[in-house]
């Protein structure tokens, strides 16, 4: 023993440590595709909606609690009448914003759960992040 | 009668009552920390027009309007509030069959 200790750390993991200061394991995770209903978490983009032509209507999500702004970004091939729905009790749902063209949009609300409603689009992506935040 | 509903659970306070003009719900308390009230009106089947009033009060005497809704789709709405009590009036209507009123309350 002369007191060394060898690592094996990946030439791409060390380059990336001196330049950015951060590991791989620090790295934020990209964007998660979650089309099939389920939930949300705070603060964290999720793809609710990927690659759909019109009609079409997503599956309920529930929003976390505390959730008081939902910012909403549409992204693809062509849109240009697309609905952000809410509800309070997952079954009836009504528009709380609108998009006649692809962007992002941060709307108030208290609502509980989240669906999106393509009636006119093709290749059409959304992504949504809730957050809580005061009014 | 006023009945307690907490934060964070949707209560349904309107819960599928023949459309009728001048319909209130029961006065409900709100919790302490309540900062914002999120209500949804639906329909069994959409009227041809109709208002609803969400009324607030300090003392449970006193109320004042502090929100209105008119869309006959319903409507999903959120406003700031730092109130102890609400209640929801069907104020006018024309057509349709039966309505639905849910509230949230939310302390941001």
């Amino acid at each position: 023993m002369n007191g060394l200790v060898t690592l094996e750390i990946p030439v791409s993991e060390l380059i990336q440590f001196i330049t950015t200061g951060l590991s791989a394991n620090d790295v934020p995770p990209p964007i998660v595709p979650r089309t099939s209903g389920g939930g949300l978490p705070l603060d964290f983009p999720v793809e609710v909606v990927t690659n759909q032509n019109a009609p079409y209507t997503g599956n309920a999500i529930a929003v976390p609690s505390g959730t008081t702004r939902i910012t909403w970004s549409t992204y693809g091939i062509s849109v240009s009448d697309i609905a952000l729905q809410g509800s309070l009790d997952g079954v009836h749902f009504a528009n709380i914003d609108t998009m006649s063209a692809f962007g992002a949009q941060t709307v108030v609300s208290g609502t509980c759960f989240l669906r999106v409603v393509i009636t006119t689009g093709t290749g059409v992506s959304v992504t949504i992040t809730a957050k809580r935040e005061k009014l | 009668m006023t009945i307690g509903i907490n934060l964070e659970l949707p209560l349904l306070v309107i819960d599928g009552v023949a459309n009728s003009a001048g319909y209130e719900s029961a006065h409900y308390a709100l919790p302490s920390r309540t900062t914002t009230l999120t209500w949804q009106t639906f329909f069994g089947s959409a009227p041809a027009s109709c208002t609803f009033k969400l009324w607030g009060s300090l003392d449970v005497v006193n109320f004042a309007v502090i929100d209105t809704s008119t869309a006959v789709a319903g409507e999903l709405k959120t406003v700031n509030i730092n109130l102890g009590f609400i209640y929801v009036e069907l104020d006018a209507v024309s057509g349709g069959t039966t309505f639905s009123v849910l509230i949230v309350p939310k302390d941001i």
